[in-house]
């Protein structure tokens, strides 16, 4: 896509760079008065009735506008050939930075605009030059052709037919505009699916216009942004005290997606129709439509410093966020809580969450959480004072729930979200699983049945609704952008997505400014718990069960690996009698192995050894794994031999686990951690067996152990566990 | 500098691959001899896992049923429409589940990586129709004259020596303008490009759509038919491109006389034909005699 570039005078000497997808709507809302004045009668009176449905007086910003409408004949520079979307973007915006405070002379303008102009070119050309493996080169010159020309403003002809027709046109699309914006807040979405959401929405189009005129409209009233899905940005954080001081080396600009924050390596630079040059797109999120860098993306949130006109008294800034209850008298924790029907050690870790995120966020809290408090500490001891707008990163509230598995994360996580709503904000719910998002839903809706409940997964119905509690997968985040007040992520820890940044900056992406964010799992990762652990990142642990029994500690079997028993044909008399206990106690029997290729073998060989117990196996390349789930749940098949599918998520009452080949590379400590999480789950049979099964104690079972040991004494520490009996 | 630390680097990098269609880690690529073996296979089979690769259902040169359009199954649409500048289509695989799903990849969602691995399937159909033309067309040439390993490079089925002699260009069905801007690419011409680059051809647009049609897929056969009507013009340099290429290959026989030049237009899909056979029919409305021959990459 393509767009023009231009420049007007905001007040005398200050002009304003622009970049314009619709070239009508731009000139006529800065060059015609009438247009103009009906676009802010429309405004005036929607802050009217806004005033009138919030009870409170709305302080209306003006909307900028060119001063050098009267008299002159020279009122816009405006670039006469379109140029590419990220381009177009990117230099207006430095335009901007460069020249945006700083009065100029009318002749400068141009010069100065070609400049910049030019400038970005040259980057972006170099850019393209850098990548590597490009068998083709395509270069259309023509699209570099930076001229411009000087556009005269239409003087008021306000009695006129034709000023009362562009008056009324004024009115109309800037309504149209409104309930656009409406529809559009807190998202960020690709150019087509905007225009899917707004057809989806029932927006009426007023005659002549387009949707890309109104999403233009709206962004010269500051209301939602327009900008390039794939754009330079300075590459990272700048860390060390020394760098950020001297300012050099510079950083570099890089590609970077704004949907998903994937940097310059999963980018792919292909010659584009669209644009005329070579042209990158993420690879990482093309899942999701295809982000590209002349790709238009709509933000739904508005342009910094015009917060205060947005529409809806929800989206306030966070200044007016209301402190809990303010009006109220505040309600002590425990009674809000009690409701909810929570155990001893929920309560507390539930309490604490709650607290967290109803704190009015502190700019203390905010240096404490950053990840080098460190290097500010040497820096203030040798001298150096770093102001404060270098560390102008938004700030993160996070808050880690670490509960171990089975201790009810879901209920903990109701009381939170019920805090949310009644403020008056949204909150969301992403687990990176798909059956999960689907599992968790009845559940929402049945716990807050008067509320709007959203659920967003690849192909969902609801894809384009809006509600106060929206559940999703993690992918469906790359959608929004500063549209919620809380966030939870659920499981942040699963497998394809540990360590995975773009979880983490989707997930800081979607939460607005102020807005906090839960991160709920049983087995962190490491930097999580160190940062947790030495107190950088607030946190509460729940280390028991709801049924407050501790958590099964693992027994460690030394037998010979699963491909050695396969190929011996026999099993060690230590893990047979296990299987009989567990089989003789009434258990259902997990058996974990790490390869799919033993499952079927093993399968066979326990038959064997085993009669008249119902065996069977399941792993990912198998079509009827749900049918032997449920089997298996209702007690028709004993013995399961699985892989890390079942590893979490599933709830079988009276289950004892076996882990075969433990030691293996494929299961880290979090993923032995959460197998062993599949015994003692229920409340009628606490006390399962765990088996890790391996030729040697390795660190990750070790590390394990430790874990789950560690919680269990936490747990007795704080007096959680149930008193045993006669004791 | 930077470069031999880079690919010093390179070294140190474990090699592993991904295959480019079910995104596993390839532990053990497609070798010959092993079972499902296919000699069409030895193009993909460095890009695809085992499973992958034999699943692919090629169109072999034995199982071609209907010579004008290249099916494996008798085909009753050549037989309704017996005349066409098309002279002859040829495609790759045929378009079951996966290969759809492969397409949609490419053209719905916009992974133009998938654009390198369709035009390595083409290319054991590329080098079978080469070699089937050059026998036709080309064994009256005098093979006493050349030196051994140029004979040797000549026989080579298919290489870049035959294509060479056999084409003089290759060209694509263009899309219109307006889907180009929205698709940002244009898939046959990915594939034609790739194609011209592996065996030294030239690839040009020749043609230009004139307006925008539904999309085809969603089409009967009939209205297909009607759609395609004076759908493509020759492009405003077509004239002048293919008058330079007569005037190579006159120059290469040195045989003033015939200067009839070959075409080869490439597309994604061929289904009824009516696209290519219209592309075909644009394209012999020049005063250049052509013969325009097709290969598409899939045989609906």
């Amino acid at each position: 896509m393509k767009a023009w570039i231009y420049a007007v005078q905001l007040e005398s000497g200050i002009w304003q760079a622009g970049a314009s997808i619709h070239s009508e709507v731009t000139q006529l809302y800065w060059l015609d008065e009438d247009f103009w004045d009906g676009v802010m009668r429309r405004e005036v009176r929607f802050n009217k009735e806004l005033e009138k449905a919030a009870d409170c007086s709305v302080d209306s910003v003006p909307f900028p506008r060119s001063d050098c409408l009267q008299n002159e004949h020279q009122a816009m520079c405006w670039g006469r050939s379109s140029q590419p979307l990220g381009i177009a973007v990117e230099a207006a915006e430095r335009w901007n930075e460069k020249y945006g405070s700083r009065r100029l002379e009318k002749q400068q303008i141009k010069p100065l605009l070609k400049q910049m102009l030019e400038h970005v070119w040259n980057e972006h050309r170099a850019r393209e030059m850098k990548e590597k493996n490009r068998k083709v080169t395509f270069f259309n010159d023509d699209a570099r052709c930076m001229e411009f020309s000087w556009l005269a403003a239409g003087q008021a002809e306000s009695g006129s037919e034709r000023g009362l027709l562009r008056h009324a046109q004024g009115q109309v699309w800037a309504a149209a505009a409104d309930a656009a914006v409406l529809v559009l807040q807190g998202r960020a979405l690709l150019h087509s699916e905007a225009h899917d959401l707004l057809a989806a929405a029932g927006a009426a189009l007023p005659a002549g216009a387009s949707w890309d005129a109104l999403l233009q409209l709206a962004a010269h009233q500051g209301r939602l942004r327009l900008c390039s899905a794939i754009a330079a940005a300075a590459a990272g954080r700048r860390r060390g005290a020394l760098v950020r001081a001297l300012a050099w080396p510079r950083p570099r600009r890089d590609c970077r997606c704004k949907r998903c924050g994937s940097g310059a390596a999963r980018m792919r630079r292909t010659p584009c129709a669209a644009c005329g040059r070579m042209c990158a797109y993420c690879e990482a999120c093309l899942g999701m439509g295809r982000a590209r860098e002349c790709g238009l993306l709509v933000l739904g949130s508005p342009a910094p410093g015009r917060e205060p006109a947005t529409a809806v008294p929800v989206a306030a800034s966070p200044a007016a966020w209301p402190a809990p209850h303010a009006d109220q008298t505040p309600i002590p924790l425990a009674d809000r809580l009690r409701h909810w029907g929570l155990s001893p050690a929920q309560l507390a870790a539930a309490g604490e969450a709650l607290r967290y995120i109803e704190a009015a966020p502190s700019p203390l809290a905010a240096a404490d959480s950053r990840p080098f408090p460190c290097y500010q500490k040497i820096a203030a001891r040798i001298g150096l004072h770093l102001s404060r707008s270098t560390y102008a990163e938004p700030e993160h509230r996070e808050f880690l729930l670490w509960a171990v598995t089975g201790a009810g994360k879901t209920e903990m996580i109701f009381p939170l979200i019920e805090s949310t709503l009644q403020r008056g904000g949204r909150a969301l719910l992403a687990t990176p699983r798909r059956d999960v998002v689907l599992e968790l839903d009845p559940r929402i809706r049945k716990a807050f049945p008067g509320r709007s409940v959203v659920t967003l997964y690849g192909g969902s119905s609801q894809r384009w609704e809006a509600g106060e509690i929206t559940l999703s997968t993690t992918h469906q985040l790359f959608r929004f952008e500063a549209a919620f007040e809380l966030v939870i992520i659920d499981e942040l820890d699963a497998f394809p997505y540990l360590g995975d940044e773009q979880l983490y900056f989707a997930a800081r992406k979607v939460s607005k400014p102020g807005g906090a964010r839960v991160l709920l799992s049983a087995t962190p990762p490491e930097d999580l718990q160190r940062a947790a652990n030495r107190g950088n990142l607030a946190h509460a642990r729940v280390p028991v069960r709801y049924h407050r029994h501790p958590l099964p500690v693992p027994v460690l079997l030394r037998i010979p690996g699963t491909a050695e028993l396969i190929s011996r044909q026999a099993i060690p008399v230590k893990l047979i009698q296990a299987l009989r206990k567990s089989l003789n106690r009434e258990a259902q029997l997990f058996v974990f192995v790490a390869k799919i290729r033993h499952v079927e073998p093993l399968c066979q060989l326990l038959r064997g050894l085993l009669k008249n117990v119902m065996i069977d196996g399941t792993s990912s390349a198998d079509a009827e794994r749900t049918e032997k789930v449920q089997r298996f749940r209702k007690r028709e098949i004993r013995l399961l031999i699985t892989t890390t599918i079942l590893e979490r998520g599933v709830t079988v009452p009276r289950s004892d686990v076996f882990i075969m080949d433990a030691g293996a590379g494929l299961f880290d400590a979090a993923s032995l951690v959460q197998m062993a999480g599949r015994a003692g789950r229920s409340g009628d049979d606490p006390f399962g067996n765990v088996y890790f099964c391996s030729p040697d104690k390795t660190r990750s079972q070790a590390s394990a152990v430790r874990q789950i040991m560690t919680m269990n004494r936490y747990a007795r520490k704080h007096g959680y566990l149930l008193r045993k009996e006669g004791s | 500098m930077k470069r031999l630390f880079r690919s010093f680097f390179e070294l140190l990098r474990p090699s592993f691959k991904s295959c480019r269609i079910c995104g596993k880690v390839v532990a053990e690529t497609m070798r010959e001899g092993m079972p499902g073996y296919t000699s069409y296979a030895r193009f993909v089979s460095a890009m695809l896992c085992r499973e992958c690769c034999s699943s692919i259902p090629w169109i072999e040169a034995g199982q071609i049923c209907c010579h004008a359009c290249g099916r494996s199954i008798p085909c009753n649409d050549c037989i309704r429409l017996p005349t066409s500048e098309l002279i002859r289509n040829r495609s790759a695989v045929r378009y079951d589940d996966g290969m759809k799903e492969l397409l949609a990849q490419l053209k719905y969602r916009g992974d133009e990586a998938v654009a390198s691995l369709l035009e390595a399937l083409m290319c054991p159909a590329f080098e079978h129709m080469t070699s089937e033309l050059y026998r036709l067309y080309c064994t009256h040439k005098n093979l006493a004259k050349y030196h051994p390993r140029e004979l040797m490079q000549l026989l080579q089925r298919g290489g870049p020596n035959q294509a060479a002699y056999v084409w003089d260009a290759l060209t694509y069905v263009p899309v219109s303008s307006q889907r180009a801007e929205e698709r940002g690419f244009n898939q046959a011409q990915l594939l034609a490009e790739g194609l011209a680059v592996r065996y030294g051809l030239p690839a040009i647009e020749l043609l230009n759509r004139i307006r925008d049609t539904p999309k085809q897929s969603f089409q009967s056969r009939k209205a297909r038919f009607q759609n395609t009507e004076a759908l493509f013009t020759p492009a405003p340099d077509a004239a002048h491109l293919l008058n330079q290429l007569s005037l190579k290959r006159n120059r290469q026989q040195s045989t003033p006389t015939n200067s009839t030049i070959r075409i080869l237009i490439v597309d994604d899909i061929y289904t009824t034909g009516s696209t290519l056979r219209a592309c075909a029919k644009s394209l012999s409305g020049t005063v250049i005699p052509v013969e325009v021959y097709s290969l598409a990459w899939a045989r609906g």
